[in-house]
């Protein structure tokens, strides 16, 4: 199982906010940002929770189960 | 742009002036050389009193660059390439230190000169141009009136500079472990493995670990000021843990397994002397190397 989502959607529905400007606003680094986008790098519960929060949505909107 | 940081870019650029002018002044000497040798001590003393000086300048420019990768984002990726720079010509200071050492002995004793001269030379001018490239980026900085570089930015330049300087102050180590190793070969292993080692002996070795140290202080500097982001980003956190478990786990069977073929080889194991410090050296820089690659090769792959 893999873990999918939607960063890059709620990215270009606010405001088409870059990766690092995100990267800004939640206390990463771009690089992060990028990895968990692609889903090479699974996210702390607490950085999820972090990303719904700033998008305004809830983590089971941002992330989803992704069967192989 | 801050007044500090204003200030500091002035005396970068006036450490590299004046550095710039003492090594036009030694590469004169160097040319000159043997007939210079023999004008009065105050001369040569000069030559001596400018090695201890580029050092401390060289540590000087490389904190002042770790800290200006955050003022611009344009100039990130030069001040990133600077520092290693400065790191590669803080070895070839080391070896332009011995040359200028050696050169003194080829002179008493009379011996042919022109290779140790040529090895002065090509030391010197990497050094010349960490100072030249220093000196047009701190006056390109200090001209500039632009925004500040993102903490995320600032976050990934530091962590590649880190571990592009492992992986050379790795390289440069492990060549020098190896140089060392043939020099024993040359003489009866017996006594050497029993041979102490002695303080100048690791002095090389403390240079060349000495700009990794340093950026890695930088670092931890940079992460200890921005509270915001923490000691590690998770994702280069990741990548740290997963890098020093490859490290481990493939130096150690090696190490392992030389002390075994060693053990079958002599039928002992020195616990003191010059050899098992090598292999120590030679592990410490391994490890070095293994991690910062890797960790530099899971940082590109994403």
């Amino acid at each position: 199982m893999r873990l999918g989502n939607n960063i890059r959607r709620f990215r270009f529905e606010k405001n088409e906010m870059s990766q690092e400007e995100l990267a800004n606003a939640i206390g990463i680094t771009r690089q992060s940002v990028h990895a968990i986008e692609k889903g090479k790098f699974v996210p702390s519960t607490l950085l999820a929770f972090k990303l719904a929060r700033f998008f305004n949505t809830s983590v089971e909107e941002l992330f989803y189960l992704l069967d192989n | 742009m801050k007044t500090n940081s204003k200030i500091s870019y002035w005396i970068c650029i006036i450490l590299a002036s004046i550095n710039l002018l003492w090594l036009t002044y030694n590469t004169l000497m160097f040319a000159g050389f043997p007939k210079s040798f023999t004008l009065p001590g105050i001369y040569t003393d000069l030559v001596t009193i400018s090695m201890r000086v580029f050092l401390v300048s060289h540590l000087m420019i490389i904190t002042m660059t770790i800290f200006s990768l955050k003022s611009s984002k344009k100039f990130s990726r030069a001040g990133s390439i600077l520092i290693v720079l400065g790191f590669i010509s803080i070895v070839a200071l080391l070896v332009h230190y011995l040359s200028y050492d050696q050169l003194w002995e080829d002179y008493e004793y009379k011996d042919p000169y022109k290779g140790m001269r040529n090895m002065a030379f090509i030391s010197e001018s990497i050094i010349i141009s960490f100072f030249i490239f220093s000196l047009i980026y701190f006056v390109l900085l200090a001209r500039k009136r632009n925004s500040e570089t993102h903490e995320s930015i600032f976050r990934e330049r530091i962590f590649i500079a880190l571990n592009f300087t492992g992986v050379i102050c790795s390289v440069v180590g492990l060549l020098f472990v190896w140089f060392d190793f043939k020099l024993l070969d040359d003489m009866d292993k017996n006594i050497n493995a029993m041979y102490p080692i002695r303080n100048f002996d690791l002095i090389p070795f403390a240079a060349i670990a000495l700009p990794y140290l340093c950026v890695l202080a930088g670092w931890g500097i940079s992460c200890y000021r921005d509270k915001r982001y923490g000691w590690y980003d998770e994702k280069q956190s990741f990548d740290v843990n997963r890098s020093a478990m490859i490290a481990l786990t493939s130096l150690l069977p090696l190490i392992i397994g030389l002390i075994i073929h060693s053990f079958l080889g002599s039928g002992q194991i020195y616990v003191s002397g010059t050899v098992p410090v090598l292999w120590l050296l030679f592990y410490l820089f391994g490890i070095l190397l293994i991690f910062s690659a890797t960790a530099l090769y899971k940082f590109k792959k994403n």
